[in-house]
């Protein structure tokens, strides 16, 4: 599983322990660098109402599992990534509500207006703009039926913007996989879009 | 696009790492853990501190709309940064003969900081209107620099912030240097765009019309000199050049989109953007695309779908765009023949008079007199709670779309009455109210036999989002019952999932 912490790893909620102090010190430093990337990470996923308490679990968890961090197989970031991965699996429900209300959301003309206006160039291509809306709500649908692996490659590729050798670093995965994976999801995400009417 | 491309389009924005957050997150997690703790946090709060000035809500160049009262369909009130011979309604062709403007509805009171765009019909039986909506500020912060005398006509800088992660969406770049930071670089014809990230990673980008690359790189460094402080980085004169008013700030945050359906399969949704020629020129990133016609003996640009891309995806598809006074419009349509037919469609495009567009609204789009009724008529068996009435709802709505579809008014008013229970759910739990406490968890367990929500059932998910947030409250309400303890400082019940304020 590479470098990512399996789901018995977290421990979220639990009570900072003691530990070696250059495990803090490292994990400390991980934060000031990374704490905000992670933190609009589990955000986009999961609301800003959650983001405070699931990224401490993140870094109490990346304290806890310091001794764990190999930095041959991947950066700091990418193994922060995969805990907050993990652990976002844990409140799919969550996840899941929140699709709902932004299926609801991007119905708005705001948000169309908005995407267009700063990627102009999104919006010069034939795009399906005319039913977007009714796409919108099938995509997200879709997305919601997807593997809670799936789903996670899915938005590390097109919310976080990773490449195919950092997401398989999250995952703890080979790049080739994420490549094939995602070739599936996009297969199967366009079938359930396009086929129920 | 394909589906993955769309679904990075869906990424939600805006979403802020404040310093209260960094020095909760850091005070949970560090200072019981090690020694001199209190020196950690203390170095992160200063770190926090640098970056405040692009961060904290007031800082520079926010916008304020207090003064942005406009007539409907209307350029703002405040002119002196629009060229007059360019908001001439004066016809220019023949889509624009029906009066432009007209009178704001009697019924409609535009709130005093809203500016509202035009509204557009289309004269042919066999269109019907199916979907209307105004748009606010696309921008986090907006600052423009124009020439007095030229408004947007002339040479124009206009600074603009999204939200962290929003990316700059330029194709091809040029990297620049900003004394030190990496800036991305790109121009077509006589527009310039320069991208940066600022401390507090989001997103700026500068928009240069008419000037040269190097002013453009000034307004850059300007901000940046002036991103940790509340002064506004455009608001000193460059040259000619001097801060836009506030009603062109309002303005240029507006925007419209209307959508009409033909009896058959076809389809056409209009955009109107503010700004004119100065909008169509910044949003042609691919110029090479745009086609110049003439409609009768009017300038537009068509794009060609059917042309460049024909089977793949491009079939019967196009868009014109065209600079009808303050505002450019954006005819996007679908299903048609032939270009000779879509070009005769817009020609029959026009701007109605408010009286005239409201009393020819279809019967499942409600327009605001119907509001009233509508909404008496869904809440029929919804508890409301105080301080929230018919009217009150109302006026929500009113200060939103021109016209609203069932569904979405359902949505809109749902989240409205299910925002106030939960409100009053979390002050009664705050004030110890067991009354009010009581009261609001009842009305929120109601939300299943609510018609309305019943109505929508099955179709997109919006009914059992709502009904998942009651069954956390009957769980809310069980551990109530048996241990006393129970909390509303729960996720589910946190602002932000339903868009409450």
């Amino acid at each position: 599983m590479g470098q990512s912490l399996e789901m018995g790893d977290v421990s979220a909620g639990a009570e900072p322990v003691e530990l070696e102090g250059n495990a803090i010190a490292a994990v400390s430093a991980w934060y000031e660098a990374h704490g905000e990337t992670i933190f609009v990470y589990v955000a986009r996923r999961l609301g800003q109402e959650n983001a405070r308490d699931v990224t401490a679990d993140v870094f109490r968890s990346a304290i806890e599992g310091h001794h764990r961090f190999d930095r041959d197989a991947g950066t700091p970031l990418s193994w922060l990534y995969g805990i907050a991965t993990n652990l976002i699996r844990r409140h799919w429900r969550t996840e899941q509500r929140r699709l709902r209300a932004l299926n609801r959301l991007t119905g708005s003309v705001n948000t169309e207006a908005a995407v267009a206006a700063r990627q102009p160039e999104l919006s010069e291509r034939p795009i399906e703009r005319l039913d977007a809306h009714h796409r919108v709500e099938k995509l997200l649908a879709a997305v919601e039926l997807l593997d809670p692996e799936d789903r996670d490659l899915l938005v590390l590729i097109a919310w976080e913007a990773k490449n195919h050798t950092e997401v398989g670093a999250i995952l703890g995965i080979p790049p080739g996989t994420v490549a094939s994976r995602l070739h599936r999801i996009r297969t199967q995400l366009r079938r359930q879009v396009t086929d129920h009417g | 696009m394909d589906e993955i491309e769309q679904f990075a389009r869906l990424r939600p924005s805006g979403i802020e790492f404040t310093e209260e957050d960094r020095a909760v997150i850091a005070g949970t997690l560090f200072e019981s853990t090690r020694p001199g703790k209190a020196s950690n946090r203390l170095r992160w709060l200063s770190a926090a501190a640098a970056v405040v000035g692009l961060a904290a809500t007031g800082a520079w160049f926010t916008i304020s709309t207090e003064s942005a009262t406009v007539d409907a369909g209307e350029r703002p009130t405040s002119t002196s940064n629009i060229d007059e011979a360019a908001t001439s309604t004066t016809g220019q062709s023949t889509a624009t003969s029906t009066p432009v403007g007209g009178e704001q509805a009697t019924s409609v009171e535009a709130a005093a900081d809203t500016f509202r765009p035009p509204l557009m019909t289309v004269d042919r039986h066999d269109w019907t209107l199916e979907y209307a909506g105004f748009g606010g500020p696309d921008v986090e912060q907006r600052s423009i620099l124009v020439d007095p005398e030229l408004g947007l006509q002339g040479p124009v800088i206009e600074l603009m912030t999204f939200p962290e992660g929003s990316g700059t969406g330029f194709q091809v770049e040029t990297p620049v240097n900003l004394d030190g930071r990496r800036g991305s670089y790109v121009a077509f014809g006589e527009t310039h765009w320069l991208g940066f990230t600022d401390d507090s990673g989001r997103q700026v980008t500068i928009h240069g019309w008419k000037v040269s690359k190097d002013d453009v790189v000034d307004a850059a460094l300007a901000a940046i000199a002036t991103s940790t402080s509340t002064e506004n980085p455009l608001q000193q004169p460059i040259g000619r050049l001097v801060p836009a008013d506030m009603d062109l700030l309002s303005a240029m945050g507006a925007s419209a989109t209307y959508s009409f359906g033909h009896a058959s399969e076809g389809g056409t949704e209009i955009n109107l953007y503010p700004g004119g020629e100065y909008t169509l020129q910044a949003k042609r990133f691919d110029p090479g695309e745009y086609e110049p016609i003439m409609i009768n003996d009017e300038a537009a640009h068509i794009i060609d779908y059917s042309e460049l891309y024909g089977s793949e995806g491009g079939e019967g598809r196009y868009r014109l765009s065209v600079v009808r006074d303050f505002w450019l419009w954006e005819i996007d349509a679908a299903h048609f023949s032939t270009r000779a037919e879509f070009l005769e469609f817009v020609d029959s495009i026009v701007i109605a008079e408010s009286d005239l567009w409201y009393s020819a609204l279809p019967d499942d789009l409600y327009g605001p007199d119907d509001l009233s009724d509508a909404l008496t008529q869904m809440t029929s068996d919804i508890p409301l709670p105080d301080g929230l009435n018919i009217q009150s709802l109302v006026d929500q709505l009113n200060n939103g779309s021109p016209a609203w579809q069932h569904d979405d008014l359902i949505i809109a008013t749902t989240r409205s009455i299910v925002c106030a229970w939960t409100h009053q759910l979390q002050q009664a739990d705050a004030n110890g109210d067991q009354t009010a406490r009581r009261q609001a968890i009842d009305a929120i367990l109601s939300t299943k036999s609510w018609a309305i929500l019943n109505e929508l059932a099955g179709s997109i998910g919006w009914s059992e989002a709502v009904w998942e947030t009651a069954d956390e409250v009957a769980r809310l309400a069980s551990a109530e019952d048996t241990t006393s303890s129970a909390t509303t400082n729960e996720p589910f019940l946190s602002d932000g999932f339903f868009g409450c304020d």
